[in-house]
């Protein structure tokens, strides 16, 4: 992962997870007015044009100051799907979030001229975002990628557990900004999509993680009990062992997949990061949680900014159960041993 | 209320079912995890009281029903099942009332005893301090003698209910005796929470949610009759009590209602992974069986109290693993959906499960202690 970004990231975050909507906002604004939040866009579609390397760096910098703001959607996800389909943001500035499980999707109508009907449960960011970017289907090998106001959509607000907005959308007939085909059947299209949404939470995941890590390791040495610091205590030990690791092989998860060069809609790097990531976010936040006692579960604390985002991270986009059933599958469906399908590069 | 005194718990457990299904119908309270925590309803404990749930075992000459230790725990863990709102009366009829009856004048037993059975009189549990949590032993709260009792200064902090409870059952230090142990000095306060120099300040938990409290007690007076047992002894009697704390149906009945939820939904039936739960609920419940009647022998089953809360604590933890497993679904405490809303609820406040009454590491160096040779 390209690192250099990230310092630059963290002066316009710093280090604080934000503490209210508009706090968010600002700091969405900030992010968005040098360049951040479309830098997994290329630039001849409005975005600000960095490599997917680059653009998994400035997530994981903003994650890293806590939930609260799009930045997965925008960047990666969003950068995705209009690259898929060679689609152009709708306007300078505006904020674009993708669709990844229309429940409904159909467009009457062609091209910018369509009209677009719409059902898609629990669209992270919808009642947020100025836009939304909406894959259709068109015919067996194509799909279609529109963009649209989302003044436009009907919007039932919900929440993850980390009070981000994740909200039922929909629309009935609406007009389209833009649109574009996806040389791709629909089907992949929402794989590929899927898979991009499942790197983009694993990166915040491990990120958020490491942070919890960081957190634990310092309260441990500053709490004492008994006379002395929970450090020296063995059981406490043993337990920051396994915090450790459980960061150590997210970041490793992540690394992995950003790695390799398989399209998002092949999947496999997207399962191993987000099956792995999913599974350290429950093990990591339980630990930090314990060994921070009662002090950890109060509202002022900043431990549940981070721990609160990684229960709701961990289940967004494919759980560890999912992610590990395609696994188990694609390693069933490969024709060649096992040891051949784990050791083979793409 | 007439006639239980004769009914067997087959029976109990239909009739406590009957009133519960009546307060659902009747929408006095929504099915909730941890309920026994965070579901305070004085009006709600009154309604058990009027039937006899409260004060189960204790003599009829103080408010009681003279019921069995098994008695009780039928009762509690079909509340619990049900996700009722059970907090305002809980900790004085768990803790307090058993302590009172053990160490209190008969004075004091008068005075509280009966207002508690009623489910009139709610008391929190005043044991830890800032710097105080699993090393109960190091607390600094001092009562001082003044011409009729005390004046008590310090800080309790994570005192659940405190704001809403009319009593703090308090361990303070009252003395400092040279050269003994450090349990040594420690004793029980009953300390009247309107009482002068007592400030009460909210600390909300994670999900925003008040029940945690700091109690900052500044020169409080506290008279001669406040002191529960004797003065010196307060390290042997609390510790007398944890296994009644520990070993209860709370101790793995916090995320049941998330599991009921799971097991009524025909999609996920067959699961082995549910069938692993039943399995070890099934368990649980004959564990705390087991100290329940120990401690109707009056024993004090310590160990195996710390090793119910351990074993159930997981427990509630693992019905979370498996419900996100199985359901495959996104918490949201928002959802018209009653699964992913109780799942927000576990999830939230499962990290409570693993700390309050003592910590599993803890819980775990008391079974060690107890398993080896002596
Ligand atoms: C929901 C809730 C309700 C509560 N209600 C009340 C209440 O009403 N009244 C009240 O008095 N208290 C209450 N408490 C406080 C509770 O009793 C303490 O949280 C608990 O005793 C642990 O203390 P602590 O939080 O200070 O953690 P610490 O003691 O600081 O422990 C931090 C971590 O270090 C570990 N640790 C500490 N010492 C050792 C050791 N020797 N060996 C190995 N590991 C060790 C612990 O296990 C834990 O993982 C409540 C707590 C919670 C979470």
């Amino acid at each position: 992962m390209t690192t250099e970004l990230g310092p630059a990231v963290m002066e316009i975050t710093g280090t604080e997870p934000v503490s209210s909507e508009d706090q968010a906002r600002e700091r969405y604004q900030r992010l968005a007015a040098n360049g951040w939040a479309t830098v997994g866009i290329p630039s001849h579609l409005g975005g600000s044009g960095g490599s997917m390397a680059d653009a998994a760096a400035v997530v994981a910098a903003v994650a890293a100051s806590g939930p609260g703001i799009p930045i997965g959607e925008t960047a990666i996800i969003a950068g995705w799907l209009l690259a898929a389909a060679g689609l152009a943001l709708p306007e300078a500035g505006c904020c674009a979030v993708p669709v990844l499980r229309p429940a409904e999707a159909a467009l009457t109508g062609t091209g910018n001229g369509g009209l677009l009907t719409l059902r898609a449960p629990r669209v992270a960011w919808a009642s947020w975002a100025s836009h939304l970017i909406v894959p259709v289907p068109l015919d067996e090998n194509r799909a279609l990628v529109v963009t649209l106001e989302n003044a436009h959509a009907v919007i039932r607000h919900g929440v993850n557990l980390a009070g981000e907005s994740r909200d039922d959308v929909e629309t009935a007939g609406v007009p389209v900004q833009a649109a574009a085909t996806a040389d791709m059947p629909f089907k992949d299209l929402l794989a590929g999509l899927h898979a991009a949404g499942a790197l983009a939470r694993s990166i915040q995941i491990a990120a958020a993680l490491r942070r919890v890590t960081g957190m634990t390791a310092r309260y441990c040495t500053q709490r004492s009990q008994f006379g002395r610091p929970l450090t020296a205590f063995q059981a406490v030990q043993q337990q920051l062992a396994e915090l450790a690791a459980e960061s150590a092989a997210a970041d490793a998860a992540v690394t992995f997949a950003l790695g390799r060069r398989d399209a998002f809609h092949g999947q496999v790097s997207a399962a191993v990061a987000k099956a792995r990531t999913s599974q350290a976010a429950g093990a990591g936040a339980r630990i930090a949680h314990q060994l921070h006692g009662a002090i950890g579960v109060t509202q002022e604390h900043p431990l549940p900014r981070y721990t609160r985002a990684l229960w709701a991270w961990r289940d967004e986009y494919g759980s560890e159960t999912s992610w590990s059933r395609l696994l188990a599958e694609r390693a069933a469906d490969a024709d060649e041993p096992l040891w051949e399908w784990v050791t083979a590069d793409e | 209320m007439s006639g239980l005194g004769i009914v067997l718990p087959g029976s109990l457990r239909a009739a406590v079912r009957e009133f519960l299904a009546e307060q659902l119908s009747a929408g006095s309270f929504e099915p909730r995890c941890d309920s026994w925590l965070s579901g305070f309803s004085p009006q709600f404990s009154r309604a058990l009281a009027a039937r006899g749930w409260v004060a189960m075992t204790w003599p009829r000459e103080y408010g009681g029903h003279e019921r069995s230790e098994l008695e009780r725990l039928t009762v509690n863990e079909e509340l619990l099942a049900a996700g009722a709102p059970v907090a305002a009366h809980w900790f004085a009829d768990r803790q307090v009332g058993p302590g009172l009856l053990r160490h209190g004048t008969p004075g004091q037993r008068a005075r509280f005893l009966p207002a508690i059975a009623r489910g009139e009189c709610f008391f929190a549990i005043g044991m830890s301090e800032p710097d105080t949590g699993s090393d109960l032993a190091s607390v600094r709260t001092t009562a001082t003698r003044a011409d009729a009792g005390w004046r008590v200064t310090g800080t309790k902090l994570w005192t659940s209910h405190a704001h809403r409870s009319h009593y703090l059952l308090a361990l303070v230090r009252t003395s400092h005796p040279a050269g003994a142990a450090r349990h040594a000095g420690l004793s029980q306060l009953i300390i009247d929470l309107n009482a002068p120099g007592v400030h009460v300040r909210p600390v909300p938990f994670l999900d925003g949610e008040h029940h945690f409290n700091e109690v900052v007690l500044d020169d409080v007076p506290v008279s001669e009759d406040a002191l529960l047992g004797r003065e010196g002894e307060g390290w042997a009697q609390v510790t007398g009590e944890l296994a009644h704390e520990r070993s209860g149906p709370e101790r793995f009945l916090s995320t049941f209602p998330l599991l009921a939820e799971l097991a009524r939904q025909q999609s996920h039936r067959g699961q082995p992974e549910l069938g692993a739960l039943l399995a070890e609920l099934a368990t649980l419940r004959q564990l705390s069986r087991q100290v329940a009647e120990r401690l109707q022998a009056g024993e004090a089953p310590t160990a195996e109290a710390a090793l119910v809360k351990d074993l159930g604590t997981r427990f509630e933890n693992r019905v979370i693993d498996v419900t996100r497993r199985v359901a495959g679904i996104e918490p949201d405490p928002l959802s018209a959906e009653p699964l992913a809303r109780l799942l927000a609820d576990a999830v939230l406040h499962a990290p409570a499960f693993t700390l309050r009454g003592g910590t599993s590491e803890i819980m775990r160096g008391i079974v060690a202690r107890a398993v080896l040779p002596r």
